[in-house]
């Protein structure tokens, strides 16, 4: 046997050939690279649940820190998206949890009740982040409810002089006035709006546009005005005798008990309508004792009101009559005795989806009411914005002015006036100076628009994790008082519960990539993780086919990347 | 403790693999062998047999783990039929190649279409050619110690070993079968260690590019290896006698010392053939069974010693080579080829399909040999 210079072996007779091959020599030279016509590009996908989420949050990222226990780090990257996560853990309507791929599992992740346990926990730790110096403008918000909170909050963090201003006494806007405590307990939503005013926002209450504050002495005064007025003007109902003696509306009723006004008089409640504010005026005077009814024109699968708080509402004593249309109130003595209805069936389908109600001739029918709440719904209070500013109802930005959240015909969800608010604090501290405090988490982690959906993902590779539930405080009993209706999860519960998100899209560092290339192409250790020896890749695809969570993606040589 | 048990073909292959001592068992169901690989399941959950269990998707993926584990040293066993082994066809030059003790049981099942799960014998028939021990079983007790003795011969030849038994007539009836105590056999059963096994202090790339010269002389070697194989089955034929005082080797004769006609059967339809050749002794014509145990390599020696003073053999096929004949039926002839004053070889197809092969149906073959002149094509016996 002869070893030639070039490593290959030379058997001088048949008989010096062994059974089977065998190489002892590296396979180094074996160049497989050359055969490659397509190649893995080791890139992040957009989670489902971040896509969804209004606010702009990495949801995985913040799940995957809670899940390791770092809560200061986890804290961090929540807090640079919304400054209220012990808020929206509670209120928001989760999108995030809709879209998760784990639903298509055991059951998607209760990303709101790990966002709630990471933002009372932030709470009680003090996690903030810090102010950065650099900004040198003076910013005007006016409202502040969640839109102008939080741009007022990151404003500040940019080191910009920010004052506040709100029509009510204190801060909160809708998520104070708007939100019963048995949804958002005071305590926690004074604490989260004390921080978020924490970096020196200057708090001007009592002061509405239109009313004490004029738009042009604010663009004089400031370098930029922020209009985030929200929606509270209550929408007409339409009907005879709406303005009776008897018959309120459901914002300002909310508003009044917020205060400690005492409720309007009236033991039996029609509420009209089926949006949030129906239910939340519903439950509300359901804890005073009154006996409540919800009459909403469509059917209950098509009440804007959040699934949760109809069901909870319902299981409460909350009585519902669906498609009735109102015609008009009653009176008897001078004050609402009935609301009359007609009952509707569904008719095509309207611009939302949504059937249109067509009343049924002859079908007239009476709810005995001696209180009605009107809550079809808020529009814009346009009180002291200049008419070029206004288009179909919302307000729109223009120069030196800009707007944000409810009032800019946004979502309508505190997630989307958080998200709105923190893009308006980033755009007005770009054209003002100073670093801003919010980037785009994705973005910065180099991740791609595309949604990595479940066609994406590789099931087989996780283990099943059934989702852990919360439970709501007795119906019986909390539909006497003012306690939180959901449970929360303790620290050991959220973090379980987050160790089960998937991480889709995302780049876990799992090595399945490492350990199947079959040419042991894949380099550990690159920045962001993983990269190809384009020497050894000859492009089979496999890394990509057994990347449990579609963060590898294959492109064609000279193809775009 | 070895003792009879009450056993199905199926349940005595998995009693072999514990008793064996197999450490990786990987297979995927498939009728008549699911019986095999779940009482093996059951046996390893019950602690008797040790082996890891390693459930796959396919029978390629199946054949595929027991080439890793074989190689990495493991006494390893699969068990499959029909379609399943057709499945595994490309593996199967692998394992042959690549020299790996590896045991599988086949329970002959026709192939699709039309569908049918019942026996004949063109499943493993078909995997002739790729390098296998292929061993014929016609009993329980064949089955348990055939199965023993593809782990003793496997490692010694570093060849695989396939034991073939027929559906339903041997996999799922049930008869009382010695069980070896694993003390009994393990001496019998060494350890591989072959150089080309695994060995983590000595890394190396295996199954590389072999240029023609060398990879055709390890082609010689392989079939070198059959030819010892036939030298070593009938050795541990003769410890099986000595230490069981029972089973036969390459071939099992039966009447054959003074037979003018001698029938070649395999399989179940053996047990039948021997009923029948006694019958007809009894009627004082003088006939012999020859039971073909051993396939591959094909016992052409010992054929000829027991075949050359015949005057006619009749051979008993389940199976066919379309386009050509019964299988068993050319290997015989070709066993014959050149042997002066060699008796003519006559060849019936029965039993296709697991249809029935009666004492009726070989009398009818006997008949038609002894009327008929020889023909180079297979004889249907279709009713």
């Amino acid at each position: 046997m002869k070893r030639l210079p070039d490593g290959r072996i030379e058997f001088e007779s048949a008989a010096e050939v062994p059974p089977v091959a065998r190489s002892f020599g590296s396979t180094a030279w074996n160049r497989t690279g050359d055969w490659r016509s397509r190649e893995p590009v080791f890139r992040d996908l957009t989670p489902p649940c971040a896509a969804a989420c209004p606010a702009g949050q990495d949801v995985v990222d913040q799940l995957r820190l809670v899940a390791q226990g770092r809560l200061r780090e986890a804290g961090e990257v929540i807090l640079s998206a919304n400054p209220f996560p012990a808020v929206t853990g509670r209120v928001c309507p989760h999108p995030c949890q809709g879209t998760c791929n784990r639903g298509h599992l055991d059951g998607a992740l209760d990303v709101p009740g790990v966002e709630r346990a990471l933002g009372d926990a932030l709470l009680a730790e003090r996690v903030e982040l810090v102010p950065a110096a650099g900004g040198g403008g003076r910013v005007a918000v006016v409202g502040a409810g969640p839109a102008g909170l939080t741009a007022a909050h990151y404003l500040a963090l940019s080191g910009h002089a920010v004052t506040l201003y709100a029509r009510e006494d204190r801060p909160g806007g809708l998520l104070s006035t708007g939100i019963p405590p048995y949804r958002l307990p005071r305590a926690v939503l004074e604490a989260e709006v004390e921080r978020a005013l924490r970096p020196g926002v200057r708090f001007q209450g009592g002061r509405a546009l239109g009313r004490d504050l004029d738009l042009e002495s604010l663009r004089r005064e400031f370098d930029a005005v922020l209009l985030a007025l929200g929606r509270h003007r209550a929408r007409r109902l339409g009907i005879p005798r709406e303005d009776a003696p008897g018959v309120v509306d459901g914002l300002a009723l909310l508003t009044a008990l917020h205060r400690g006004e005492p409720a309007p008089p009236g033991e039996q409640v029609v509420v009209v309508g089926g949006g949030n504010t129906a239910l939340d005026c519903a439950r509300s005077l359901l804890r005073l004792g009154r006996r409540v009814t919800v009459a909403y024109r469509r059917g209950r699968e098509d009440m804007p009101a959040f699934g949760d708080e109809v069901a909870e509402a319902l299981e409460e004593g909350v009585a519902l009559e669906v498609w009735l249309l109102p015609v008009a109130v009653r009176l008897l003595d001078g004050r609402a005795s009935s609301v009359q209805f007609v009952r509707a069936r569904p008719g095509d389908r309207d611009a939302s989806g949504r059937p249109r109600p067509v009343p049924i001739p002859g079908s007239e029918c009476l709810l005995l009411a001696d209180l009605v709440v009107a809550a079809a719904g808020e529009g814009l209070d346009p009180t002291g914005v200049p008419p070029e500013l206004l288009r179909d109802g919302a307000v729109l930005g223009s120069g030196a002015v800009l707007s944000a959240g409810d009032c800019s015909g946004g979502g309508g969800t505190v997630a989307h006036a958080i998200g709105e608010g923190r893009r308006a604090a980033a755009e007005l501290t770009a054209r003002l100076g100073g670093r801003s405090p919010t980037v785009d988490l994705l973005s910065a982690r180099g991740a791609r628009g595309e949604v990595a959906g479940f066609d994406r993902m590789r099931p087989a590779y996780f283990l099943p994790a059934p989702p852990r539930s919360r439970s709501r405080a007795d119906a019986a009993e909390r539909r006497h008082d003012q306690r939180e209706v959901r449970a929360g999860f303790d620290a050991a519960e959220a973090i379980a519960e987050a160790a089960r998100c998937l991480a889709c899209g995302t780049c876990t560092g799992c090595d399945n990539c490492y350990q199947f290339c079959p040419d042991r192409a894949v380099v550990r250790g690159a920045p962001g993780g993983y990269a190809f020896d384009p020497s050894r890749c000859k492009g089979c695809g496999v890394c990509v086919e057994e990347c449990p969570r579609g963060a590898i993606g294959l492109r064609e040589l000279g193809g775009p990347s | 403790m070895s003792g009879e048990r009450l056993l199905t073909g199926n349940e005595a292959v998995a009693w072999a693999v514990a008793r064996a001592g197999a450490q990786v068992v990987s297979a995927y169901p498939i009728t008549p062998q699911t019986t095999i690989i779940e009482t093996v399941a059951q046996l390893v959950q019950k602690e008797i047999c040790r082996a890891e269990f390693v459930p796959v998707e396919s029978e390629h993926s199946a054949l595929a783990a027991c080439i890793g584990a074989a190689q990495a040293g493991a006494r390893t066993f699969t068990a499959t039929s029909g379609q399943g082994l057709a499945l595994m066809h490309e593996l199967m030059h692998w394992a042959a190649g690549a020299r790996l003790p590896i045991v599988l049981a086949d329970v002959n099942r026709a192939m699709a279409p039309g569908w049918n799960i019942w026996s004949d014998q063109n499943d493993s028939l078909s995997q002739r050619d790729t390098g296998w021990i292929q061993l014929y079983c016609e009993d329980g007790q064949e089955v348990m110690d055939t199965v023993l003795q593809a782990f003793a011969l496997a490692p010694r030849l570093s060849l695989p070993v396939m034991v073939v038994l027929d559906a339903f007539f041997l996999s799922h009836t049930a008869e009382a079968v010695a069980v070896p105590d694993e003390g009994e056999v393990r001496d019998l059963i060494p350890p591989w260690e072959a150089p080309w096994r695994i060995d983590l202090e000595r890394p190396a790339a295996l199954g590389s590019l072999v240029p023609s010269a060398e990879y055709s002389e390890m082609r010689r070697q392989l079939a070198e290896a059959h030819r010892h194989a036939l030298g070593a089955i009938e050795d541990l034929a003769a410890t099986w006698r000595e230490r069981f005082g029972r089973g036969a080797g390459l071939l099992a004769c039966h009447a054959c010392e003074d037979a003018e006609e001698i029938l070649v059967a395999s399989g179940t339809a053996a047990s039948t053939a021997r009923a029948v050749v006694d019958g007809l002794r009894a009627r004082g014509r003088p006939v012999g069974l020859v039971k073909v145990r051993t396939f591959r390599p094909f016992p052409t020696e010992t054929l000829r010693k027991v075949l050359r003073a015949a005057r006619r053999v009749t051979v008993l096929d389940r199976n066919c080579s379309y386009g050509a004949s019964g299988v068993f039926f050319q290997e015989v002839r070709a066993a014959l080829y050149g042997l002066p004053g060699a008796p003519p070889v006559h060849g019936f197809i029965a039993g296709m399909g697991g249809r029935d092969v009666t004492p009726t149906t070989i009398e009818a073959a006997l008949s038609r040999a002894a009327a008929e002149a020889p023909r180079p094509e297979s004889t249907w016996l279709t009713e």
